[in-house]
């Protein structure tokens, strides 16, 4: 049997030892009062022999400040979606944490959130949301906004918590004026933290379309902006995502320019490098109707950003690598698929590598994937032995013919045959099939998914799990700025 | 070959054992040479993108001293060949720009913005898809 032919029969002898690796749901929220939660953000830490996941969402949860009438949505001060949940026991089971309070300068505290902890000492635990200060909100009709909040977001909003995320609160406000003297419009929050105690906050500064990158020195710190991580005159217009190199502390900024490319930004402790082109140009922000065909604006039944994800792996000490996922429009079927890239740190080298997505399909492939997530992993043991790290990606796939998606978790490998040439390869591992779709009509609807590895928990090692919105409960209303049944839900292997 | 992708798949089922996650590697090995080259050339520049004609643009210019004045998060405008332009400058393969908005040439009617994100034009006031 040749090389090829064995890789695959041993693929399909593991898809078929998989096919029944379903992943199990399990309900974060939903308990709460009426009202939904969605767009997710999670992350893990480990206090002694306690390890927390504390997971952020938008929570739209009854809140007196936040009124629905028979035609439009009234926000009014003390209006918070800053929320989260924790678990001490790997996501069994989770505790609702509750909202976080407004203050009387930042009166409304809104969506995107982004977490991180602290790696240096990890009871620090963070979340940052987009933020809308009094000199805007005194500026709206009546002192309260009647529909879109977009002309009123005026910075992002940092909570702390200093008991590994088992209570939080509000840290800072930051905000620029470099187009508005009330604050620009921030979108898109996210956050990363390195092992010397600097906490990074980003965001993406839609009125003057660059990104902002916040950095505490150290965990008790204020946040301060830093350069611009795209010095080159780079105009960029998609959410910022950060990931820290653990082995160097080196923070790499990825965005995605006017032009449609994904660049990435070094922060090397001191300075910025020079941008890096990837020559990766995912989908920008497109939206799917009912059919699983492409949209931009008309009967979304489902918004797709954002439309990369990246980490930093390693081959083995010194040769660090990155890898990523981002969604690509098919020429064929006019279909949103996954593809991948890898990246090598040291020459900045990207290459394309389309098998580790899910393939552009036929002609007559109506189904279509977006919400593209990649994290790697490696223990203390496995670097002892120099062996690689593990990666896994995740995405999200939409079948119009039921008009349910799947979440798909699978590993992501570089393999060599026995003449030397190297094989990419995707291995679908674990789904979470046939679950309902609520979104807004908007298109709003878990495009904040979230995918870490715990790495070893109690009879079981090297796991991964996500978190994502969860409407099991059935979808019974959607209107422009919500829908329901929305909550957040959990999985992993 | 096929004992590597075994030992893959265990590890990421989960049949291995492991401890905590690391930052700093200082048992680890170091990897020979040869071994480092290898690593280097997997992911070498040897297999490039070809994007397709939605996905990359190749914009020259935004902004600018008559670009026109729209009130819409995410508009896009410019001062194209000195004329105002609602969308943004687009090179040419010639070498040329001229005013466009992405795929829709001399960008986007009165009533609509050239939007960043869905790089499409988008109508006035309207941007129900994109609003917080």
């Amino acid at each position: 049997m040749g090389t090829l032919s064995c890789l695959l029969a041993a693929t399909a002898s593991i898809a078929a030892l998989t096919t029944g690796c379903a992943l199990k749901p399990v309900q974060v929220t939903g308990k709460e009062n009426n009202g939904s939660q969605s767009e997710t953000a999670f992350t893990i830490n480990r206090v002694g022999d306690v390890a927390r996941l504390t997971v952020a969402y938008n929570d739209g949860t009854d809140h007196p400040a936040i009124q629905y009438t028979a035609t439009t949505r009234v926000t009014k001060k003390g209006a918070t979606h800053m929320g989260w949940s924790h678990s001490t026991d790997y996501g069994a089971t989770w505790s609702y944490g509750g909202r976080i309070t407004p203050t009387d300068n930042w009166p409304i505290l809104w969506g995107d959130p982004g977490i991180t902890h602290s790696e240096r000492d990890q009871n620090f635990v963070y979340i940052a949301n987009l933020g809308i200060p009094k000199a805007k909100l005194d500026a709206a009709p009546g002192g309260e906004i009647s529909g879109a909040v977009n002309n009123y977001i005026g910075g992002g909003c940092i909570a702390r918590s200093n008991d590994g995320g088992q209570s939080f609160a509000l840290h800072q406000c930051v905000q620029t004026t470099e187009a508005s003297s009330t604050g620009d419009f921030y979108d898109g929050g996210n956050m990363a933290s390195d092992n010397q105690g600097n906490i990074y906050a980003a965001w993406v500064n839609v009125d003057r379309n660059a990104i902002h990158v916040w950095r505490a020195v150290g965990e008790n710190s204020s946040f301060q902006k830093m350069a611009n991580p795209f010095n080159d005159g780079s105009v960029m217009v998609s959410h910022p995502r950060l990931r820290v190199n653990l082995e160097t502390n080196e923070l790499i900024v990825m965005a995605m320019n006017v032009n449609g490319e994904l660049l990435m930004a070094r922060w090397n402790g001191s300075s910025w490098g020079a941008t890096w082109h990837t020559g990766m140009w995912p989908q920008s922000y497109p939206c799917i109707t009912s059919t699983g065909a492409l949209c931009y604006s008309a009967d979304p039944i489902v918004r797709t950003g954002p439309q990369f994800s990246f980490d930093i792996g390693s081959f083995g000490k010194s040769n660090d690598h990155i890898r990523i996922m981002f969604t690509r429009l098919s020429t064929l079927n006019g279909r949103l698929f996954i593809a991948g890239a890898g990246c090598n740190l040291d020459d900045q080298q990207c290459q394309y590598i389309p098998e580790w997505g899910t393939g552009e399909g036929d002609k007559d492939k109506v189904s279509a994937s977006y919400n593209p997530l990649v994290r790697a992993y490696r223990s203390q043991e496995m670097a002892n032995k120099g062996e690689p790290s593990l990666w896994m990606g995740s995405h999200t796939t939409y079948f119009p013919g039921t008009g349910r998606v799947r979440h798909a978790m699978g590993g992501l490998a570089i393999l060599k045959d026995q003449n030397g040439d190297v094989l990419f390869v995707h291995l679908a591992l674990f789904q979470l099939a046939d679950q309902v779709l609520c979104a807004d009509l908007r298109g709003y609807w878990g495009d904040y998914d979230d995918l870490q590895a715990l790495g070893p928990i109690p009879g079981k090692s090297n796991v991964f799990a996500r978190t994502f919105t969860d409407s099991s409960q059935g979808c019974n209303y959607r209107w422009q700025f919500t829908s329901s049944r929305v909550h957040v839900g959990f999985t992993g292997n | 070959m096929n004992r590597l992708l075994g030992i893959f798949i265990l590890a990421l089922l989960g049949a291995c054992t492991s401890t905590n996650q690391v930052a700093a590697l200082d048992n680890e090995p170091p990897a020979t040479e040869r071994q480092i080259a290898e690593r280097k050339a997997a992911l070498s520049r040897t297999r490039q993108m070809q994007p397709g004609p939605a996905e990359r643009f190749d914009v020259a210019v935004i902004g600018g001293t008559c670009a026109p004045k729209v009130a819409a998060k995410f508009a896009l405008t410019a001062c194209v060949n000195d004329k105002p332009c609602n969308g943004h400058g687009l090179r040419l393969a010639d070498g040329s720009v001229v005013c466009a908005c992405f795929e829709v040439r001399d960008g986007c009617e009165v009533d609509s913005f050239c939007h960043a994100r869905s790089r499409t034009c988008t109508k006035r006031p309207d941007d129900k898809y994109h609003v917080q």
